[in-house]
């Protein structure tokens, strides 16, 4: 009786591992229309772990509804976001969450806002950011 | 007289005496016995029968899967296990997605991945707005 126990329960692990494994392919396992979508992250697929490439798959589902420009900027972006560490990629969601829930007027001149950021030299945006954090 | 012939003679002249019974008393008499079944009826629980009915039921399927008390138990184990990693990967798959919808957004949106990076930004466009 014991047994049995045991060989359910080896098969109940076997076929959740085997359920786990399905979502994590190479490569080379990829549909031709995956490996074009993810092409610029083909050098960096084996080193990803399961979660990651089954991530990069939901992107390639979402691929289908951009725009021309806007898959262009997403490839452009891919080996970007690959080559951020953990940290630095939960301090941009977390940056994109805050600045997207301004207001959609104030959202609007964002584009505008990092132009004139980024014109600044690196002592006044420190500054001014720095005279920002008390209020 | 064995004990056979003697119960046989005994029925038969019962029989005979239940046919000599008044026929107003004989209805009252049936009457008596249909309503103490109907209390009995009412008086077993609905759940407790539909309980009963489904644990009955459970058994036949065991004895028809000839599934020992052991495997069963074992079967139940492993289905607990499958449904705590299912849930699992069902809270986990919430979570991925809506990591990965602004993953997507990040990647196409107006303004570069650096400045999402730049914690510098964020707070001067605060003091912009507030100014």
């Amino acid at each position: 009786m014991g047994r049995a126990r045991v060989a359910v329960l080896i098969v109940a692990l076997v076929a959740c591992g085997a359920v786990l494994a399905q979502g994590a392919p190479d490569w080379a396992r990829l549909a031709p229309a995956q490996r074009a979508v993810l092409e610029p992250l083909e050098r960096d697929w084996p080193r990803m772990d399961a979660a990651q490439r089954q991530a990069w798959l939901t992107l390639v589902e979402r691929f289908e509804q951009m725009t021309p420009q806007e898959q262009e900027r997403a490839r452009e972006r891919m080996r970007e976001w690959t080559e951020l560490s953990p940290e630095e990629r939960a301090r941009a969601r977390n940056q994109y969450r805050a600045l997207r829930s301004m207001p959609p007027d104030q959202r609007e001149g964002l584009s505008e806002q990092w132009e004139r950021y980024q014109r600044l030299p690196p002592d006044e945006r420190q500054r001014g950011a720095s005279e920002a954090r008390p209020r | 007289m064995n004990e056979m012939a003697f119960g046989l003679k005994v029925a038969e002249h019962l029989s005979a005496s239940a046919r000599a019974v008044d026929p107003t008393i004989t209805r009252r008499l049936r009457a008596a016995r249909v309503r103490a079944i109907e209390l009995h009826v009412e008086a077993v629980p609905r759940s407790a029968t539909a309980r009963r009915r489904f644990s009955d039921r459970l058994a036949r399927w065991g004895i028809r899967l000839g599934f020992a008390p052991a495997l069963r138990s074992a079967a139940l184990a492993a289905a607990m296990l499958v449904l705590f990693v299912l849930g699992g990967q069902w809270a986990e798959q919430v979570h991925v997605d809506a990591v990965q919808a602004v993953d997507a957004a990040l990647l196409i949106d107006d303004l570069p991945i650096e400045a999402y990076l730049d914690p510098e930004f964020r707070a001067w466009v605060a003091r912009e707005l507030q100014s």
